[in-house]
């Protein structure tokens, strides 16, 4: 029973303790838990506001000093709004005791230029010779092959053909041989026949040559060989018929020709026997001749042909040369694209090296001005002002030092940035007020959007109607003054936007015994205007009195419980 | 047959009322006079009736013993019901809550829809949470310090008034229990009629004493009337008027004083009695409403009791886990003290 009361009453003293310790923890938790919001009431009015703008005066015709780069300034001679002429000495420059830039510059020229004349002297390499003549060989050798292939093919075709030429060839042969031994023997009989008709002319022949040593004249006809003698005495020819017993020389001679002329008749026949015997021999002679060579031609294209290669092996140096083609072709094609990327790069750095030394030569040109520059003069008459320079100060690249403003007719303009609803009641040549600034008035000449955020907002560029206005003088000025009239007008931080649209949150108080409550309560809305700062919302859930959360120390969802910062002193106080 | 034995019956006890004494001739029992047959036959007859009758009454008790048993039952879940109900319902997420009870809400007069909402949706009871969650604890302790500064104030007003009007009490009832004179009679019979009084009647004035005292709206306007409250004077009375007078003279001539018979002799004997009163007391000022309704208007000083009775629709969603964590004291106060509450009430006589 007692252990039962001690456990109770630990029970009750760990329970009372940690309701203490809940307590004395129970703000701190409840500051860690609950996020903390600022709650404002929405407002009616409108976004007069929202159409003022500010913009800085800027001079358009306003003339640039642009400082020499590099160079250090001496003295200045003018301060701010001093009046210049143009040519007016503005400042005057230290003289420049290093050229080593202009040294360097010129040592660049000239290894560039020279690089150049090496190039343009350099001879034109054929690279691609190489690579051809072996295309070409490969190509030899595989024709080589290819024939190779193709005899071997044909090999046996070709012993065959051979063979049947050498038979062929070997009968005909034997077929010559025997007509020429014909021919030759019948030659020799024709040879013996003309050889004893000569042998029996030439005793008639001796002696007509006697008798032509005794001046008869006799001719021989050349073509014919017939002895002609006319006698003179009788005038008788040796056709004529002689007696039987001649008596006189003319007969004696007249029948000598006869006789002669009697056997060149004779011979006539057999001498021509005699020629178609010869031609029969040339013409077995060179059948023979002819099958002989046929014969030695067949048993060569035999032996070449059982010297040939098998068709497997012939094949294989085929592929191989096949293969030693394509490599070659490969190897010429890359050398072409490689000799026209060299091309192309030579080229290149040609052009490069052109241009460089085109800049250099220029940049040598500006320096060399430069170097020999003395002082800044003014460009033209008028206001010197914003002068960006101290003595002693180097300049820098197209570093404007100060800029020449006309003293009387001064073209000055001002820039303002409007929402694009504001500016959309604007149009060129109307007149704005200007709110802020000594500035009679201003009209707007360009109205176009602003570059930062082309959709929201547009640039309104107005020309200043002020023979006084100054540069980088601000003005603001009033683009509309009438403005529609908004029921809820709360600032533009209260409006929060997700995939679904614009939404506030309004803040539900309940009142119990455990003190006021509040959550928050999405509500979606329109967004009428917005000008940054304030916005006029509008939506069909939106409960004008409730107050709208405005800031909040951790992001919001809907009814969640929040506290109000703040709000319970003001309620004490009130 | 019957009529015969019992006739001659009334003669022999006639006889012998008279003392005539006669000897009688033992007449045959109705047994003897049957046959074997007959024996047997009744015997086999009132085994079944008697079989029949126990069978009979066996039913009969088992049946009002399930009847007594279902009616205890009842009776019992009915109580349990709301205890049950509340923490099984405090596991409930305050989104199951709301959609379950808020029509009790919105048929309340001034709701937006009225009863009109109560005609067509009917209160869901639930027992058993769709989603087990102790969402309702961790906002009612972690996000709710007015729960825990309210937790504070009915401790601040419950302990003072028990300990207070126990004080108050002990000394008055020794003092009405060892000296009963005629005056002290009429003191006693009017904390009788003021402990019969109910609360609201001297509600008023209560509220005017307090306004008077300049009190009104602090925890002082609960505190001293509540330590001056009759109820435990009359029921100490009672219980120390039950001490043998004999106890208390054996003291005095012991030569104890009549400090050292209060706190050593009434005192320990109505032990159980004070403990079961305190019990009792806690419990009652625990509950307390109307009193800090009427007297403490600022609700920050307001105790628990007030804020449970309060209970409406913005606090619907932690209503459960509330009243969980609320009825954690009282129960630990009563399993602290049982023995002593039921033996005290019981020889208190207090029902």
């Amino acid at each position: 029973m007692k252990n039962r009361r001690k456990t109770i009453i630990r029970i009750m003293v760990a329970f009372v303790a940690g309701l203490a310790l809940l307590t004395f923890f129970s703000n701190t938790i409840m500051n860690l838990t609950i996020p903390k919001v600022m709650g404002e009431y929405a407002t009616r009015g409108n976004l007069a506001y929202t159409n003022t703008a500010t913009g800085t005066i800027k001079v358009e015709n306003e003339t640039k000093i642009t400082g020499v780069e590099g160079r250090t300034i001496d003295k200045i001679l003018v301060s701010s709004y001093d009046t210049v002429n143009e040519g007016d000495v503005i400042a005057t420059l230290k003289p420049v005791e290093n050229s080593d830039d202009l040294k360097e510059l010129q040592a660049q020229l000239l290894t560039l230029q020279r690089e150049k004349e090496y190039a343009e002297r350099a001879p034109s390499s054929n690279t691609l010779t190489t690579y051809e003549q072996a295309v070409d060989t490969a190509q030899d050798t595989l024709s080589e092959a290819q024939e190779a292939l193709t005899a071997a093919q044909n090999k046996q075709a070709t012993i065959d053909s051979a063979d049947a030429t050498i038979l062929d060839q070997s009968s005909q042969l034997a077929e010559y041989q025997s007509a020429l031994d014909y021919a030759t023997a019948e030659k020799a009989g024709y040879e013996d026949q003309i050889k004893a008709i000569d042998d029996s002319i030439k005793p008639l022949a001796d002696q007509i040559t006697i008798y032509q040593s005794y001046g008869y004249q006799i001719t021989i006809e050349e073509d014919t060989g017939y002895y002609r003698f006319t006698d003179p005495d009788t005038g008788l020819t040796e056709s004529d018929p002689v007696g039987t017993t001649p008596v006189t020389d003319g007969e004696k001679i007249r029948e000598l020709c006869y006789q002669i002329n009697q056997y060149i008749d004779a011979k006539a026949p057999i001498q021509s026997d005699l020629d178609a015997a010869q031609a029969v021999i040339d013409s077995n002679s060179a059948s023979i001749a002819a099958c002989e060579l046929a014969i030695t031609n067949a048993e060569t294209a035999k032996e070449a042909a059982e010297a040939l290669p098998s068709v497997s092996d012939a094949q294989k140096l085929v592929d191989t040369a096949q293969t030693g083609l394509s490599t070659a072709q490969q190897s010429l094609s890359d050398a072409q694209v490689n000799a026209g990327i060299e091309a192309d790069k030579a080229q290149d750095a040609a052009d490069d090296r052109d241009k460089s030394i085109e800049e250099l030569e220029t940049k040598i040109a500006e320096l060399e001005a430069k170097i020999e520059q003395t002082e800044i003069k003014a460009p033209a008459s008028g206001y010197v002002y914003n002068i960006s320079i101290e003595e002693g100060s180097v300049m820098e690249k197209n570093q404007t030092i100060a800029y020449v403003i006309p003293v009387d007719d001064r073209q000055c303009t001002a820039t303002f940035t409007f929402p694009s609803e504001v500016a959309s009641r604007l149009s060129i040549g109307d007149d704005m007020d200007v709110t802020m600034g000594y500035v009679d008035s201003c009209t707007i000449i360009n109205i176009k959007p602003d570059p930062d955020n082309p959709r929201e907002y547009k640039q309104v560029k107005c020309a200043i109607n002020d023979a006084y206005a100054f540069p980088g003088e601000s003005i603001t000025v009033r683009a509309d003054k009438s403005n529609k009239d908004y029921e809820c007008v709360i600032p533009s931080s209260a409006v929060n936007k997700d995939n679904s649209g614009y939404f506030v949150y309004q803040i539900i108080g309940s009142s119990s015994p455990l003190g006021d409550k509040y959550t928050v309560k999405r509500v979606d809305v329109t967004v009428e205007d917005d000008d940054g700062t304030y916005a006029a919302i509008s939506g069909e859930k939106l409960d004008k009195d409730a107050m709208i959360v405005v800031r909040s120390e951790k992001p919001l969802e809907d009814g969640e419980r929040v506290r109000l910062e703040d709000f319970d002193s003001d309620k004490k106080k009130t | 047959m019957d009529a015969e034995l019992r006739k001659q019956r009334r003669l022999a006890a006639t006889k012998a009322r008279r003392n005539v004494f006669t000897e009688t001739v033992h007449p045959k029992s109705y047994f003897e006079l049957m046959t074997d047959e007959e024996r047997e036959a009744f015997f086999a007859r009132e085994r079944k009736r008697s079989t029949t009758a126990l069978k009979q009454r066996k039913i009969r008790k088992t049946i009002l013993t399930a009847i007594g048993l279902v009616i205890a039952c009842s009776i019992s879940l009915l109580a349990l019901v709301p205890i049950f109900f509340t923490f099984l319902n405090s596991f409930m997420s305050s989104d199951e809550i709301i959609s379950n009870y808020s029509v009790i809400f919105q048929s309340m007069s001034g709701h937006n829809s009225s009863g009109a909402t109560y005609l067509s949706r009917t209160p869901v009871l639930k027992l058993i949470p769709e989603e087990v969650t102790i969402k309702q604890y961790t906002t009612l302790l972690f996000m709710n310090p007015a729960y825990l500064f309210k937790f504070w104030n009915s401790i601040i007003l419950t302990l003072p008034i028990v300990g207070g009007q126990m004080a108050v009490a002990c000394l008055a009832s020794y003092s009405f229990a060892r000296y009963r004179k005629k005056r002290r009679e009429v003191l006693f019979f009017s904390y009788i009629i003021l402990m019969l009084m109910p609360f609201q009647v001297t509600l008023v004035p209560n509220y005017m004493i307090a306004d008077t005292l300049g009190i009104l709206n602090t925890y002082w306007a609960i505190i001293l009337p509540g330590v001056f409250s009759t109820f435990a004077i009359f029921l100490l009375t009672k219980y120390m008027r039950q001490i043998p007078s004999g106890y208390i003279e054996a003291a005095t001539i012991d030569g104890a004083t009549e400090w050292q018979i209060f706190t050593k002799i009434a005192i320990p004997l109505c032990k159980n009695a004070i403990f079961a009163l305190t019990i009792l007391l806690f419990i009652d000022y625990w509950n307390m409403v109307e009193q800090p309704l009427v007297l403490l208007t600022d609700t920050e000083l307001q105790p628990l009791s007030v804020f449970l009775a309060q209970i409406n629709e913005p606090e619907i969603g932690i209503a459960f886990a509330a009243s969980a964590v609320y009825m954690i004291p009282p129960l630990l106060i009563f399993l602290w003290g049982e023995e002593y509450l039921v033996e005290g009430i019981s020889r208190s006589g207090i029902k």
